[in-house]
C-alpha cells in the first residue's frame, strides 16, 4: 500500500476578480515507503505547490489524498500542524534556522510543539541527532557560526528529530557549493538507506541523479515519472 | 512547555536590547507616574486629616445664622451676612455642667481686622479674640512666652499673642517679648509667640494673625456683644451627639425657636469636615491616577506597536515554526508571553521607580511616604493586562499566519 496516494488534485490561485491561476491540473501520484524521489521542472512548473500540498503545508483546491492509508484531504489548520509535527519533516532550501539560537535548541523545536518528552529527553535527542549528520562537535553554535553546508545539516537534524515518515526537502542544495551540495546528499542517500522516505525537489540534474525515481513536472502536469 | 516560551521570550527581547527597553520605558513611566501620583495624593490626604486631627477629634463648632439648605450648604456668617445672634448668655449656659453636661471647654471667638504698628511698621492684621482654654484645646506651641491667663481674659487686658509670621514682619529677629504693639491705636503688650503652624480649620492662616483676649477684643476692640463662632471641645469622642444635643436644645431654648428648620445656628463638628475633606482628596487622588492611567494607556499603544513591527520582521520564523509543527495557539502564547513579559518587568521597574520616586515627593511635601500595597499590585496586575491587551492583537496578527506566505516572505 501506497504512503502517499494523490488523486487528481488540483490548485487554483485567484488573482484579480475574474482571473484564476491554475497551477496543478490534475496530479495522480503514489508514492511508496521507503522511496527516494526528486521532482524536477522548470519554474512555475508547479513542483513547490505539489510539494507544499503533499508536505501538509497547503491545501488543494479539488482532488483527494490518501496518507499512510487515511484520508487527509479535508483536514483543518490544527490537524494539519499536527500531521506536519508528528510525521513530516522539512529541509529548505535557505535552510531556516533560528538565528542567535544554538544548533541543539533549533533542533529541539519540535520537539517543543510535539509534547511528549521531558526537557532532558528532548537535549539527549537533539544531541542524539545532531552527533548522526556529524555536528557532535558544534551543538552550541548559532547558525552565524556554521557553514552553510552544516546549517543545512542542523536542518535536516531538526527534520528527522521526531521520526518522521516522510522527509520533503525544496531545493535543499539550492543555497550550497558544490562539495557541500554532495555531502547532503549523501547524508540523504544515508538515510534512504536507512529506511526514510525521502521526496525532494531540485532542478540540477547531477542532484536530481541521488534519487531512485524521478518525476518531471511541466505546466501544472506529470510530464514523466520514471524509476532507476 | 510554558517555562520554554517563556526563555523564548526573554531570549526574543534581549535580541533587541535598545529597542526593548524603549518600548519598557512607555510602560515604566506610566506605572511610575500612577504609583507616585496615587501615593502622593494619599500622602497629602492623610497629612490633611492629620493635622485636622491634630486640632482634636472632639471639637465642634457653632457659626451663627442657620443653614437648611443642605448638610453642608455654608452657614449665613460665612457668606458675609452679619448674625448677631450668638450672645454671652448662651456662652453661659453652654458652661454650666448641668445644662450641657457633656462639655469641657467653650471658647467663643471674636474676629477682625485692623493695622497693626510696631516701631515704622504698620500693616493689616486679622485679629482674633479667644479664650484663656484655646492654647490647651488645640496644642498649640510657643517659640517664645505663653498664652493669656484666665485671670488676663477676665481682665479685659490688653495683651496679645502673634503668630510666626506676624512676629517675622513686625519684629524681624528682635525679641518682642514684653514689647508693646499698637492695634486699633490702642497699645497691646506681647506675651507669646506661637511656632509655624499653618492653616487651621476654616481656612485661617494661624501664622498671619494675632490673638487677643476674648473679652478684650469683644468690648475694647471691636465694641459688640456677640461672637462670631464658638468652638466647644467635648469631654470624650463618645459624647459628640449628646453634646450637640445639649447645644441644640439650649440654642433653641435661648433663641425662642419651635421649629427646628428655623435654627439661627449650625453646629458642625470635626467628623463632618473630616468626611467633606475626605471626599474631596479621594476626588483628587482619582483624578491624579486617571492622568496617570493614561500614560499607560499611551504605553501599551507602544507596545502593541513595536510587537506588530516585530511579528513582521520574523515572519520568517513564524512560517519556519508553523511547518515543523506549531499550532496557532503556541504561536499566540509566544507572542502574547513576550508582550506580557516585556510589560511585567517593564511594570516591575515602574514600581521601584514609583516607591522612590513617593519617598521623595513625600520628602519635598512633608507628610510620611504612603505607597499603598494595593497601588502595587493593581500596577503590576494592569501592567500584565496591558501586555494581554496590546499584544493581543499582534499575537493573534502572527498565529494566522498561512506557513507558506510566511516562509516566502522576504
Amino acid at each position: 500500500m501506497a504512503l502517499i496516494d494523490l488523486v487528481d488534485v488540483k490548485k487554483k490561485y485567484r488573482l484579480g476578480k475574474t482571473n484564476e491561476l491554475e497551477i496543478l491540473k490534475g496530479i495522480t501520484l503514489s508514492i511508496d515507503e521507503g522511496e527516494f524521489v526528486a521532482i524536477m521542472g522548470p519554474s512555475g512548473s508547479g513542483k513547490s505547490t505539489l510539494m507544499h500540498i503533499t508536505g501538509f503545508l497547503d491545501h488543494m483546491t479539488s482532488g483527494s489524498y490518501q496518507f499512510d492509508n487515511k484520508d487527509v484531504t479535508y483536514l483543518n489548520d490544527s490537524e494539519l500542524a499536527r500531521i506536519r509535527n508528528k510525521h513530516i519533516g522539512f529541509v529548505f532550501q535557505a535552510f531556516n534556522l533560528l538565528p542567535r539560537t544554538s544548533a541543539l535548541e533549533n533542533v529541539r523545536i519540535p520537539m517543543m510543539y510535539a509534547r511528549n518528552k521531558s526537557h532532558a529527553q528532548m537535549n539527549a535527542t537533539a544531541r542524539e541527532m545532531l552527533e548522526r549528520v556529524g555536528l557532535g562537535d558544534r551543538i552550541h553554535h548559532p547558525p552565524s557560526e556554521l557553514s552553510g553546508g552544516q546549517q543545512q545539516r542542523v536542518a535536516i537534524a531538526r527534520a528527522l528529530i521526531n521520526d518522521p515518515k516522510v522527509i520533503f526537502a525544496d531545493e535543499p542544495t539550492g543555497n550550497l557549493d558544490s562539495i557541500s551540495s554532495l555531502e547532503i546528499m549523501d547524508i540523504f542517500k544515508e538515510l534512504n538507506k536507512a529506511g526514510h522516505t525521502i521526496l525532494y525537489v531540485t532542478h540540477e540534474q547531477k542532484i536530481a541523479e541521488y534519487a531512485g525515481r524521478v518525476i518531471r513536472m511541466h505546466d501544472g502536469k506529470v510530464l514523466t515519472d520514471k524509476n532507476k | 512547555m510554558f517555562w520554554q516560551t517563556i526563555k523564548m521570550a526573554f531570549r526574543a527581547l534581549s535580541l533587541n536590547k535598545v529597542r526593548t527597553a524603549l518600548t519598557m520605558l512607555g510602560i515604566i513611566i506610566g506605572i511610575t507616574s500612577v504609583i507616585i501620583l496615587v501615593s502622593a495624593g494619599q500622602g497629602a490626604q492623610s497629612l490633611i486629616i492629620g493635622q485636622i486631627q491634630g486640632v482634636g477629634s472632639n471639637l465642634i463648632f457653632i457659626l451663627p445664622g442657620g443653614s437648611q439648605k443642605g448638610e453642608f450648604s455654608p452657614p449665613a456668617a460665612s457668606q458675609g451676612i452679619l448674625v448677631t445672634t450668638l450672645s454671652n448668655q448662651d456662652i453661659k449656659a453652654i458652661r454650666n455642667p448641668i445644662l450641657a453636661p457633656s462639655v469641657q471647654y467653650v471658647n467663643p471667638e471674636v474676629r477682625g481686622q485692623f493695622t497693626v504698628v510696631y516701631g515704622n511698621h504698620d500693616q493689616q492684621v486679622s485679629v482674633a479674640g479667644d479664650d484663656d482654654t484655646y492654647a490647651r484645646v488645640h496644642n498649640l506651641e510657643f517659640s517664645a512666652g505663653d498664652w493669656f491667663s484666665k485671670s488676663e481674659v477676665d481682665g479685659f487686658t490688653q495683651v496679645a499673642v502673634l503668630g510666626s509670621k506676624v512676629k517675622e514682619d513686625l519684629f524681624g529677629a528682635r525679641d518682642p517679648l514684653g514689647q508693646i504693639i499698637k492695634i486699633k491705636e490702642l497699645s497691646f503688650r506681647v506675651v507669646g509667640v506661637m511656632k509655624p503652624k499653618g492653616v487651621g480649620v476654616g481656612g485661617v492662616d494661624q501664622d498671619s494673625q494675632i490673638t487677643v483676649p476674648v473679652t478684650t477684643a469683644q468690648k475694647i476692640l471691636l465694641g459688640i456683644n456677640y461672637y462670631n463662632m464658638v468652638q466647644v471641645q467635648v469631654k470624650d469622642e463618645t459624647y459628640m451627639e449628646s453634646a450637640q444635643d445639649e447645644i441644640t436644645k439650649i440654642l433653641r431654648n435661648n433663641h425662642h425657636i419651635t421649629d427646628p428648620n428655623k435654627d439661627d445656628f449650625t453646629i458642625r463638628n470635626q467628623k463632618d469636615i473630616l468626611e467633606l475633606l475626605g471626599t474631596i482628596t479621594s476626588a483628587l487622588t482619582l483624578f491624579l491616577g486617571a492622568i496617570a492611567g493614561i500614560s499607560l494607556v499611551v504605553g501599551g499603544i507602544g507596545i502593541m506597536n513595536i510587537m506588530l513591527v516585530s511579528v513582521t520582521e520574523r515572519t520568517r520564523e513564524i512560517g519556519l515554526r508553523k511547518a515543523i509543527g506549531a499550532q496557532r495557539s503556541d504561536i499566540l502564547l509566544q507572542f502574547l508571553l513576550e508582550a506580557v513579559t516585556l510589560t511585567v518587568i517593564g511594570g516591575l521597574i515602574g514600581i521601584g521607580f514609583g516607591y522612590l520616586g513617593s519617598i521623595i515627593i513625600a520628602h519635598i511635601g512633608n507628610w510620611s511616604p504612603v505607597v499603598p500595597l494595593s497601588g502595587v499590585a493593581l500596577a503590576f496586575g494592569g501592567s500584565a493586562l496591558f501586555g494581554l491587551v496590546f499584544g493581543m492583537y499582534p499575537a493573534y496578527k502572527a498565529a494566522k499566519l498561512d506557513p507558506i506566505q510566511a516562509l516566502r516572505f522576504e
